[in-house]
């Protein structure tokens, strides 16, 4: 499991991660996700695209950061899952309150919150 | 060998000798949960399951393992846990067999879905995972073990 972390646009930070989240591939990455979205209030992009399973325990480590960066004024938005990385998002209920973009361009307005 | 708890459901049955079925022991610990999936992703690669019946299954089985693993403990430890899987043309079928203390994973009330950010649970996604990606699911409690089965059938 790996994850990228870059800047774009205006201060948004865009997480790419990539492999699948399961217990593994989640702990593998979780103290620098965590670090990386739950410390600042900068808006965040999280890139999916490149992940191939998605377990419950990578949900938690997603829902644990969008809500510590809410708590802060930020917001955290998911860009293009696999359809079925989307529908165990959809199945737990997490994609109605971390919302899901299919392009960069409206992932970052939406996390920017204009 | 355990009883099944409906051989005619799941296409179980007195087929234990063919090699489509594998079986695997874990240690009782959360460690060993990825060696046991990446057991599973090989034995369902190695008979060719479609990607949708195995990332169902392997979704389902990863989530009920965990539960085990982590929970086990609170009404008495599980010693011994087995995994075994049986591919069929057309579905695949775990059984997770564990001897701590009863839990029955389909039963056991959930969370609701969350309404807000805020608001929304840390726990119970798994479970709810298991339930809703499994084809079929049966528990049972058999001689002192929690016997759980899944199927995960190929979408139609």
């Amino acid at each position: 499991m790996n994850l990228q972390i870059e800047q774009v646009g205006e201060g948004i930070k865009y997480l790419v991660l990539e492999g699948r989240m399961d217990l593994a591939g989640t702990q593998a990455i979780d103290h620098r996700f965590t670090a990386a979205t739950a410390t600042t209030a900068a808006p965040v992009v999280v890139d999916l695209a490149q992940v191939s399973f998605l377990a419950s325990i990578g949900i938690r480590t997603l829902l644990q950061s969008a809500k510590a960066l809410k708590q802060r004024g930020g917001r955290m938005v998911l860009l293009n899952p696999s359809e079925q990385v989307e529908s165990v998002l959809r199945s737990t209920g997490i994609a109605d309150i971390i919302p899901i973009f299919r392009d960069l361009d409206s992932a970052c307005a939406a996390a920017r919150g204009s | 060998m355990l009883p099944l708890a409906d051989p005619s459901a799941s296409g179980l049955g007195a087929k234990m000798a063919e090699p489509r079925r594998h079986a695997f022991s874990l240690a009782d610990e959360l460690a060993a949960l990825p060696t046991a999936i990446d057991w599973l992703r090989a034995v369902l690669a190695s008979h060719a399951v479609p990607s949708d019946t195995a990332f169902r299954l392997e979704l389902c089985v990863h989530e009920a393992l965990e539960n085990v693993l982590r929970h086990g403990h609170e009404a008495g430890a599980p010693r011994e846990i087995e995994l075994t899987v049986e591919v069929f043309p057309g579905h695949a079928v775990a059984r997770i067999c564990d001897d701590g203390g009863p839990f029955d994973p389909l039963s056991a009330p959930l969370p609701p879905k969350p309404a807000t950010l805020d608001s929304a649970m840390i726990g119970g996604l798994g479970l709810r995972l298991l339930r809703e990606f499994a084809s079929e699911c049966h528990y049972i409690r058999d001689g002192g073990k929690n016997v759980l089965t899944i199927v995960a059938r190929r979408a139609a």
